[in-house]
């Protein structure tokens, strides 16, 4: 009974050390365990993998520097996927110079690897290498949220007359024909996709502001804390499906076929989920052992 | 890797471990890193601001010919008239304070207009639409999808009324309350669940840069 | 004092509002410009936002609280402005690609922001140890969701869960028949039910019966299906007390939006 009693009283800075080794320990046993796909991520992945070449994944990067471990291998793997495919690839963020950098960060890695992978001759079907402009675009940061969303509705160049360099929209080769929001098609004759990478409430303006005026296909990769909302959405139909938390992330590569940031961290996060729910019972054990009626 | 990339890593890791001394307890080295933290980050936030949102607001309005200069010009002008709210200018102009409030009056107004409209039109027909689901075996449906599909309307009818109904839990209406009640808490645990696995996940995210872009262990 | 500007809300808003409806020119293209200048003028608000959070911090110094740390701030503050201003003259701004002010960003905003979140991941594991307790149905229905979805999400949660789940029901079984003697009529009788359905739960779970050529096989019954579970608690019963929620929370932003435009709410003014 002593021990258990000691069980249910650990310091909170034992606890700390717990958790710190059990996310720092697995690390070095270099694992990435598989993991089960849900449907909600399969439906993105084939969806961007069924589309016509050479269509249009618009991406809105509106997460900061907190949100990066979960959100960030996400944008990478889609972009890979995406460029893989050989789509094209447009940038934006309602998340200040945070999403614009993180954003820009993550597309120029998965740009600079894709066009490595080249080099390599692993995709023999492309000879030459991504270029800006003309494989991906990026159209930066604007204030305004619901504004932005509902002029991009009808003139992307209302809300954004020149990319994150200065250079006019109209004057890129990947903006031929892309005029508003709508030329994403639908869900049943696509033309593209808007993927909001989300930490915020920015995932509910797109859907209500944004998608619902324009019909377009729309997915959503958030982090954990604000994924549970999104359900609703997903069941209504208004976005085709969800990538959830590193969880998400981890699924989309297994799915895109390499283990990148997301699957190496997933083996911490169960031995991690695992210690806090071991805590969980030893404190209901403390409490319950104690309690007398 | 050259030289700035080396002492910018080493000195994450070393604001990464100020950080974390706030663990044991809140210290000089803690206090220090987050000043520190504050007064960088206002800075950036003052270049990004101007750089991101402004020069690019008003290169904009420069953009259109004719008329519509004209028009994105007085955009400018009333945006501009924000900055009244400013320190320094409340401290030296303080009777100019109240141009302020035409803006913000424009903007409210904005946001207001556009979410009567579209919450309405994006959220509260879509989804209480999507909440119409057959409860009947009416097709030949799966009986674990009729099950889903009374569970799903009873939950958004049951979660709502616990809302609406600010009552005691007597009678019938209590019992609607209680299985509103039940279906919150069910999807309070989700969330929590959720939470926790983002917390945990920014942790890993810390403890992998350490690991891999610091010590190069993994 | 107020009128005008209450004034421009309602026109504003009514305009917005009504737009939407008449897509007869000019209206849309109205419409469009008038969400041109929101972009605009968003862009100044922005503005107002940094400078008070700036000026809060220069009082607090100028307060003299602490000068180490005051003097770390500014000096943090007005290196970052000057490196800026440089930047912004050799390379055209101060984000640009090839601009060495994105430096501080990556090394000192990202690591320390980052940190400061992830601090949460110990309060959290500290705060479910010491406060998430079991202590009536409804907080042990949020305590089941919790565990199924925190272990049926991971990969190795389901070989986890079913000894956790195990643990737990003997534990509860061990409570409920341990107390259901100090209370009379029902509750005696709902309590005793309850403990034994609780440890016939446990049982079964341990039950090492051969089944189908399978040792446990309710255990094992247990880790195949946690992780379809958890998937079906977040889409089915999570999602319709969500949408219960967020209708509730849509309504509500409707009637503020209403009180808003016709001038009831001023409370943006301040």
């Amino acid at each position: 009974m002593r021990f258990l009693y000691i069980l249910t009283t650990i310091d909170r800075r034992i606890i700390y050390a717990l958790v710190f080794l059990a996310t720092a320990l697995p690390f070095l046993f270099k694992k990435s365990p598989d993991v089960q796909i849900t449907p909600e991520v399969e439906r993105v992945y084939r969806f961007i993998d069924r589309l016509p070449a050479g269509s249009r994944i618009v991406i809105s990067a509106d997460y900061g520097p907190s949100s990066m471990p979960e959100i960030q291998p996400m944008l990478y793997a889609i972009c890979k996927h995406a460029f893989t495919k050989g789509h094209k690839v447009y940038l934006l963020t309602h998340w200040t110079y945070q999403g614009l950098i993180a954003g820009q960060d993550g597309i120029m890695s998965a740009v600079r690897d894709f066009n490595r992978e080249i080099k390599e001759g692993k995709h023999p079907e492309r000879t030459d290498t991504l270029i800006e402009g003309v494989d991906y675009v990026s159209w930066g940061f604007r204030p305004g949220g619901m504004a932005v969303m509902l002029l991009m509705n009808s003139d992307i160049r209302m809300a954004f007359s020149r990319d994150v360099r200065g250079i006019l929209l109209d004057s890129l080769p990947a903006m031929q024909g892309f005029r508003n929001l709508r030329d994403l098609g639908t869900v049943e004759n696509p033309k593209g996709i808007l993927i909001g990478l989300e930490a915020g409430f920015t995932g509910d303006v797109w859907v209500v502001y944004g998608q619902a005026q324009g019909r377009w296909p729309m997915a959503l990769g958030s982090t954990a804390v604000v994924t549970p909302s999104y359900y609703t959405y997903l069941e209504a139909g208004q976005i085709i499906g969800i990538l959830g938390g590193l969880k998400g992330a981890a699924e989309y590569e297994q799915l895109a076929g390499f283990k990148g940031q997301a699957s190496i961290g997933m083996l911490s996060q169960s031995i991690v989920h695992i210690l806090v729910v071991v805590l969980i019972f030893l404190g209901n054990l403390g409490f319950f052992l104690a309690r007398r009626k | 890797m050259n030289i700035w990339e080396l002492i910018g890593i080493w000195l994450a890791a070393i604001l990464t471990f100020a950080v974390f001394s706030f663990l044991y307890r809140d210290n000089p080295v803690y206090k220090w890193a987050e000043h520190l933290f504050v007064g960088v980050s206002a800075a950036i936030g003052v270049y990004a601001t101007l750089d991101q949102a402004v020069v690019p607001a008003v290169r904009e309005a420069l953009a259109f010919p004719g008329v519509f200069k004209l028009v994105t010009w007085l955009a400018v002008v009333l945006g501009a008239l924000i900055l009244f709210k400013l320190e320094i200018f409340a401290t030296y102009l303080p009777n100019l304070t109240f141009l302020s409030r035409y803006p913000i009056a424009f903007v409210t107004g904005m946001g207001v207009g556009l979410t009567l409209v579209n919450v309405v039109n994006g959220y509260l027909f879509p989804q209480t639409q999507a909440t119409f689901l057959p409860l009947f075996n009416i097709q030949g449906a799966n009986w674990l999808t009729i099950l889903n599909n009374w569970i799903i309307v009873l939950g958004v009818v049951f979660a709502l009324m616990y809302f609406f109904f600010s009552a005691q839990y007597k009678g019938r209406l209590g019992m609607v309350l209680r299985v509103g009640i039940t279906f919150l808490m069910v999807a309070f645990g989700a969330m929590f669940g959720y939470t926790v696995m983002a917390r945990l996940s920014l942790l890993i995210g810390r403890i992998y840069f350490l690991l891999h872009d610091w010590l190069h262990l993994i | 004092m107020f009128r005008a500007p209450v004034w421009l809300v309602f026109i504003a808003g009514l305009f917005m509002a009504s737009a939407f409806f008449i897509p007869v020119d000019p209206f849309p293209m109205m419409q469009t410009w008038a969400l041109k200048w929101d972009v605009i003028v968003s862009a100044f608000a922005l503005v107002v936002g940094i400078d008070s959070l700036v000026m809060h911090h220069i009082r607090r110094v100028q307060r003299r609280q602490n000068v180490l740390y005051s003097g770390t701030l500014l000096v943090g503050f007005w290196v970052t402005i000057a490196w800026g201003a440089f930047a912004w003259w050799r390379y055209g701004g101060p984000f640009a690609t090839q601009s060495t002010f994105l430096w501080l960003f990556r090394y000192i905003v990202v690591p320390m922001d980052a940190t400061m979140f992830s601090l949460l991941a110990f309060f959290i594991a500290s705060a479910a140890y010491r406060a998430f307790r079991a202590r009536n149905f409804s907080s042990s229905l949020l305590l089941l969701s919790a565990g199924i979805v925190m272990l049926g999400r991971v990969p190795f949660g389901d070989w986890a869960a079913a000894p956790i789940f195990t643990a737990f029901a003997l534990l509860l079984a061990f409570y409920f028949l341990r107390v259901f003697r100090q209370y009379e009529g029902w509750g005696r009788g709902i309590r005793l039910v309850v403990g034994i359905a609780f440890l016939a739960v446990g049982i079964v779970l341990l039950w090492p019966v051969w089944l189908n050529g399978q040792i446990f096989p309710a255990f094992r019954f247990v880790v195949h299906h946690i992780q379809g579970l958890a998937g079906w608690i977040m889409e089915v019963p999570q999602m319709a007390a969500r949408r219960g929620i967020d209708l509730g929370i849509s309504l509500g932003s409707l009637a503020f939006a209403l009180r808003v435009l016709v001038g009831i709410e001023r409370g943006y003014m301040r």
